[in-house]
């Protein structure tokens, strides 16, 4: 399950992206711009899912320890992925330990009570899924299987570099990614029948 | 993508409403081959594309290229690689875990060998007559009698007294000092030699009336380790006569048996010993028993002691 269209999408470019970084090494900028177009979408898809709107701003910290710490890094382009979405991942982390002491809900804590209406979910989220409805759709995770997934789908790391990145055993994050994709997709598809599914996303996390 | 996508809402959109709100869209049905996993990969898709933006800010961009030249000019690029800046390879696959199991997999094989070219230089020092080769030292046909359970340490006396007892006999024997030597206790024992233990006698309870049987003849014959003046007179015949009978197992460590000459080949396993020592580490069954042979002097002296 884990390797699904997305770890494809990105594996395609990580012959791409190893060799911008490796001539990024060397210090061309224009390959490091190519590096970081790469990277930063998934990357900031990934932060958003653990800090919500104040993305962008954990991604540009992140970013300078990248841009800092290049010549540190050793390894290809799914290397560079599991680098840089650890650095990402350190960096989020830091602003949800700021924000606990100036307290703000997070996406992964928030409660996801303000879901849309259940007559149209499921045909929505299938047509096209909003960007907050996913972010609230794995928001509704236990915080293990939320980045599991997050680490899989959108930054496109593979099992054992989403394990090294969170710092587990590769099989706990395969169980963990499996385990969040089936309940997300068990929600899209019994969200719309019954209304007890949206209160069950926000409870039994 | 998009098309993948809206195959995958028909797709599932049936499976949500059996009734058959998809079949009033009156869109042609795609004929899916394994929809679940279709279903997987188009949700995994589905949030890549939600969770994903196209593009990425030129603002952001520009000051992350900005650090980069920044960091380029300071010469910060040329610091070294920490460990978790190294993504090379597949090193970082192997968690601790398994990186730890490797390595005593890696150190038992490794005495295992050692065991065995001690074996061969045990059998080689015997026909090319004693005390010739590099292990002169540890084989030498001048050892005195008391220096000979000194060098051997623990291990030492390791003469079988009927060289014709098979090897499997004589490890059955090894397990069963070491089963002995851990109290009874089946599971303290290295996982393949109990089961070897427990296979030879038939049985988990039948271990203790085993063993017992096994190790009565050993047990009951007197020490004689670390008894001055029967060495010396034997040291003559002691390394053409030792090493048949042991050819470097090290295992049963059966002391008194200086008498029959094999002071010698008590020395000569004393490498074994050294290597049976690391070898408790590891996991393989023949250097356990090793180890267990040199534990068995202490054992059967006291044991000589109670039962004849």
């Amino acid at each position: 399950m884990g390797h699904g269209g997305e770890s494809r999408r990105t594996q395609a470019y990580d012959g791409e992206l190893g060799a911008a970084v490796a001539r990024a090494q060397k210090g061309d900028e224009a390959a490091f711009t190519v590096a970081y177009r790469l990277v930063q979408p998934g990357l900031l898809g990934y932060v958003r899912g653990l800090v919500g709107d104040d993305a962008e701003d954990v991604m540009s910290d992140a970013w300078l320890e990248i841009a800092r710490d290049l010549g540190r890094f050793q390894g290809d382009g799914a290397g560079f992925r599991g680098w840089t979405a650890t650095i990402a991942r350190h960096r989020a982390l830091d602003h949800l330990r700021r924000q606990r002491v100036r307290p703000r809900a997070s996406t992964l804590e928030q409660d996801v009570l303000d879901l849309p209406g259940p007559q149209s979910t499921y045909d929505q989220a299938m047509e096209s899924m909003s960007t907050e409805y996913a972010l609230e759709l794995v928001g509704g995770l236990p915080r293990d299987q939320a980045e599991a997934v997050l680490l899989r789908v959108v930054v496109g790391l593979d099992g054992p570099a989403a394990a090294r990145v969170l710092g587990k055993r590769p099989g706990a994050v395969r169980t963990a990614a499996y385990r969040g994709l089936k309940r997300l997709a068990k929600q899209l598809g019994v969200e719309s029948v019954t209304d007890k599914a949206s209160r069950t996303l926000g409870d039994s996390t | 993508m998009g098309e993948r996508r809206s195959d995958g809402g028909r797709a599932g959109r049936r499976r949500a409403h059996p009734e058959g709100t998809a079949a009033a869209q009156g869109r042609p049905a795609p004929v899916l081959g394994g929809r679940r996993a279709v279903d997987a990969a188009e949700l995994e898709a589905l949030l890549a594309a939600a969770l994903i933006r196209g593009g990425v800010d030129a603002g952001a961009e520009e000051r992350a290229v900005a650090a980069f030249v920044a960091a380029r000019e300071s010469g910060a690029h040329g610091a070294r690689t920490r460990r978790r800046d190294d993504w090379r390879a597949r090193r970082w696959r192997f968690g601790s875990h398994s990186l730890k199991a490797t390595l005593s997999a890696l150190v038992a094989g490794l005495t295992l060998s050692g065991v065995a070219v001690a074996g061969i230089g045990v059998t080689g020092s015997s026909t090319d007559g004693p005390a010739e080769d590099g292990r002169s030292t540890r084989v030498p046909s001048d050892v005195t009698a008391p220096a000979t359970p000194k060098s051997a340490g623990p291990g030492a006396g390791s003469g079988r007294p009927d060289p014709d007892h098979p090897g499997t006999a004589r490890d059955t024997e090894a397990h069963c000092r070491a089963y002995e030597q851990v109290g009874g206790r089946g599971e303290a024992l290295d996982a393949t030699a109990w089961k070897r233990l427990t296979e030879a006698a038939g049985g988990a309870a039948r271990v203790d009336a085993y063993c017992a049987d096994r190790l009565e003849p050993d047990t009951a014959r007197p020490s004689s380790t670390g008894t001055p003046g029967n060495g010396n007179t034997d040291g003559t015949d002691r390394a053409g006569n030792g090493a048949p009978g042991n050819t470097g197992e090290g295992a049963p460590g059966t002391p008194g048996d200086a008498a029959d000459g094999n002071a010698g080949s008590g020395a000569g396993p004393a490498d074994d010993a050294a290597g049976a020592d690391n070898a408790d580490n590891g996991e393989n069954p023949d250097a356990g028993s090793g180890g267990v042979g040199g534990s068995g002097a202490g054992k059967p002296a006291d044991q000589g002691a109670q039962n004849p």
